[in-house]
């Protein structure tokens, strides 16, 4: 890479949106930031993309965040299954097992397997 | 075949991201918990045809989602929305950026920590269903675009469409939450 300089003075915060100040390896960047976050990048282009990353500094921020962003949904979404639910799954389970070995208990000669 | 018998010692470890993700489709604990249970009912009954060695968990959560669509979507009477507007990439992180000073000159991502869990969840719970599902099995339970379009019977190119696109719509919404509190100002001009 021998723009890095071009890369490091690029400042997505203050280039004009959609805009053709964007500097291309930024803006190709940003339009796989999701596929990349994902893990669904192919080896070649995920290397590109932490090339880009490791000498853009807006744009190892800007991903840096999004990043987060997609933990703290993961994290902040869990609940905790309330114990009476528990039971009735376990009941409404066992309850399926019981008729479905009394059916083949009335058919011995059926195979209901 | 998978054996019947077998069915509880491999289905219940699953149960609480089930739970997690029936209670940001149905937005509420009583049909997220007959949802769960009408999931794993269904699941007893057609464990026979899973594969064993197959992924279990994504196809529960097929069950799930099919289940939610066909039960609680049809139930709701609300006309399906398959459109949410284009917002730029990095809403949120320049929203927060144009804000530092309000924001207490906090860095972006310690900006996130001043959203509550309730505001997460509701932003997720305000996207439509059809962009909400994919960022609940993405960002929430940690599924592949190909597992994602396998659960929701839909392309893989739709699928990623509507992740990337509801994603957006989520910081869109966790904006509008942040300018309520007066943890942003409105967009100059």
């Amino acid at each position: 890479m021998d723009n890095n300089d071009a890369d490091m003075n690029f400042d997505p915060m203050t280039a004009p949106r959609g805009g053709s100040y964007a500097h291309t390896d930024c803006v190709e960047a940003a339009s796989q930031l999701y596929d990349f976050l994902d893990g669904e990048l192919t080896e070649d282009k995920r290397q590109a993309i932490k090339m880009h990353l490791e000498h853009c500094a807006p744009c190892f921020e800007a991903f840096e965040f999004e990043a987060d962003l997609k933990k703290l949904v993961a994290t902040r979404c869990q609940e905790k299954v309330p114990e009476t639910l528990k039971q009735r799954i376990a009941a409404v389970i066992s309850i399926e097992e019981d008729s479905r070995s009394l059916r083949a208990d009335d058919f011995p000669d059926l195979d209901v397997n | 075949m998978a054996d019947q018998a077998h069915f509880t010692e491999q289905a219940m470890e699953y149960m609480p991201s089930l739970y997690s993700a029936a209670m940001r489709m149905t937005r509420n604990p009583a049909d997220a918990e007959d949802l769960v249970q009408e999931t794993y009912l269904k699941a007893y009954r057609a464990f026979g045809s899973f594969q064993d060695g197959t992924n279990l968990k994504a196809w529960l959560y097929r069950i799930l989602t099919n289940s939610y669509i066909n039960t609680y979507r049809a139930k709701s009477r609300q006309p399906e929305i398959d459109d949410v507007e284009d917002i730029e990439d990095f809403y949120l992180y320049h929203r927060i950026g144009q804000n530092r000073s309000l924001m207490g000159r906090s860095a972006e991502d310690e900006a996130l920590d001043l959203f509550s869990d309730e505001e997460i969840k509701q932003a997720l719970e305000s996207l439509p269903d059809n962009f909400r599902i994919p960022v609940i099995l993405a960002d929430v339970e940690g599924f592949s675009y190909k597992e994602i379009a396998d659960i929701m019977s839909t392309p893989v190119g739709t699928t990623m469409s509507r992740l990337h696109r509801g994603r957006k719509a989520l910081q869109k919404a966790l904006a509008q939450y942040g300018l309520e509190r007066g943890l942003l100002v409105a967009e100059p001009g």
